[in-house]
């Protein structure tokens, strides 16, 4: 077992090889010198654990006093909190103002499906797409300064939003 | 029983075909998807899982492309049997530990395997040999589509696919590849480059999923966001990704021969020799030997093992297949001497010195 090349004297569990130049270069380091020195090792990050974020929830249902249900299931938000699960699709509507910064989080900011829908569902994700595509565009239009086109754009984006909320 | 068919034959992604299959044994695709009618499978009865599973069986019957597919009910199977479909890679270990009415509906050469009931009501998932992301992700692609005019999805237009985890939400797809990389790990760079995996979002696993260590130097490497880009984005963000990890696993194995040529020899020649030799052998040892020797075919140290016997022989010295070549139940003691046989007969007539 190596010790620590840098404190000497805990044992090393950080190794770390260099090759440069065709010289191999090794240095034993324990975790701790070797978070200082920006080596420390991200472990996988827990998505379960982020959502369930365990025995903070009966403290929380006490202090707010309230706690949302779905009526279909009848899951209740502190429910899906501890075991990171819904109970039925309807949970995304009955949780939804909780939700969906939950899901911002989870998904890197995302919260807009792009991807592909089931047969029958054209209409709406076609107009949801081009939503997406014409609010993106005039993103590009205020980063390049173009604001005439900009104006162009917001207006379209406009007209295709009130469509989308009829 | 039509798994006691399954074991004659290794599955399509064992392989060892398709491009860069000397580091990437396999592309994985998996489609989340769930039944607007009912309660996700975590809160359903017994019952409703079995009308369920009927309800999708039935689904599956009328379509082109799942009508051929073999249904495995996993309700009255055997653990044993169980673990013999996980370690395949047909069924996850959800799955496998569940309860009640739950199946896996599975074509031919094992490239597409339906779960239904594991977390979500429907599971697909297109595994492929090598890196070929888009064609496994069409294999499923196509079979969604055709049961979504029968199946009424959950679905909602701004959150696209609902699962019963929000972080599957969206397109409902975990896209994966297995990678072996022996290279990194010997020059110690594999912690370097798992932090630029990380930092792109991605999940790293080993051989058999979530909490699984990593044997044999073969890690699992995934998407973690599911939501706000297309399926084709999601599929090339990986890609290109993984790319940057290939060409470094690449650079890393000449490296190695560059600077420890003889060390490296040495390892792949010893595990070479202890494979062929061995009379008892457990599976840690044997997987990183089997790393070695599957490391020393690709730098050309030995020649000619076909990576097809390799890749099979990673998958058939676990426990469960191990037991369902040998046709009976072992104990741990007794499967070591069975796998370290299993091998030499493997290894037979393989990577002779001319």
């Amino acid at each position: 077992m190596y010790i620590c090349q840098i404190c000497n004297k805990n044992p090393a569990t950080v190794h770390l090889t260099d090759i440069h130049n065709n010289v191999k270069k090794e240095l034993h380091m324990c975790e701790e010198c070797a978070g200082k020195k920006g080596f420390s090792i991200k472990h996988n990050i827990n998505i379960p654990g982020m959502i369930s974020s365990g025995d903070e929830q009966p403290t929380e249902k006490k202090k707010t006093g309230k706690d949302i249900t779905c009526n279909d299931c009848g899951m209740s938000w502190s429910e899906f909190r501890a075991n990171g699960r819904f109970g039925c699709a309807k949970d995304y509507e009955a949780f939804k103002e909780k939700l969906l910064p939950l899901i911002s989080d989870i998904q890197a900011n995302e919260m807009e499906h792009v991807g592909k829908h089931p047969a029958g569902a054209e209409n709406q994700s076609s107009k949801r797409r081009e939503v997406i595509e014409c609010r993106k565009q005039l993103r590009e239009a205020v980063e390049r300064e173009a604001y005439e086109e900009a104006a162009k754009l917001r207006d379209k984006l406009k007209e295709l939003e009130d469509e989308m909320s009829k | 029983m039509p798994i006691n068919n399954l074991v004659k034959t290794p599955g399509q992604w064992l392989m060892g075909e398709g491009p860069q299959s000397d580091i990437v044994l396999s592309s994985r695709v998996r489609l989340a998807r769930n039944l607007a009618r009912h309660h996700f499978v975590g809160r359903v009865s017994d019952t409703e899982k079995r009308e369920i599973a009927d309800e999708v069986r039935d689904a599956l019957s009328t379509t082109s492309s799942g009508k051929d597919l073999l249904y495995c009910d996993l309700e009255p199977m055997t653990s044993l049997e169980r673990r013999f479909l996980v370690e395949r890679h047909l069924i996850s270990r959800e799955q496998e530990r569940g309860g009640g009415a739950r199946g896996v509906a599975v074509n031919k050469d094992e490239t597409v395997a339906i779960m239904v009931n594991e977390e979500d009501h429907l599971r697909m998932q297109g595994i492929m040999s090598g890196m070929q992301l888009h064609e496994t992700f069409s294999a499923i692609d196509k079979l969604d589509d055709e049961l979504s005019t029968v199946l009424d999805y959950a679905y909602d237009d701004k959150l696209g696919y609902l699962t019963a985890c929000p972080t599957n939400v969206g397109t409902g797809m975990r896209v994966s590849v297995m990678l072996h990389l022996p290279g990194l790990v010997m020059t110690r760079h594999i912690e370097k480059a798992f932090r630029a995996v990380h930092d792109h979002r991605l999940t790293v696993r080993g051989l058999y999923g979530e909490g699984t260590e990593a044997q044999g130097e073969l890690y699992q490497i995934s998407n973690q966001i599911t939501i706000g880009r297309s399926e084709t984005e999601i599929i090339e963000d990986l890609r290109s990704m993984m790319d940057g990890v290939i060409e470094y696993e690449r650079k890393s194995r000449e490296r190695l021969m560059e600077v420890d040529a003889a060390k490296v020899e040495d390892r792949v020649w010893r595990a070479y020799a202890t494979l062929q030799h061995a009379r008892v052998i457990s599976s840690e040892e044997a997987m990183s030997h089997l790393s070695s020797v599957r490391l020393g075919v690709c730098l050309g140290i030995l020649p000619k093992i076909d990576m097809h016997t390799i890749n099979q022989v990673f998958v058939y010295t676990q426990p469960a297949h191990l037991q369902r070549v040998e046709g009976r139940e072992l104990e741990a003691e007794a499967r070591d001497v069975a796998r370290a046989g299993y091998i030499r007969e493997k290894l037979k007539g393989e990577g002779k010195v001319n």
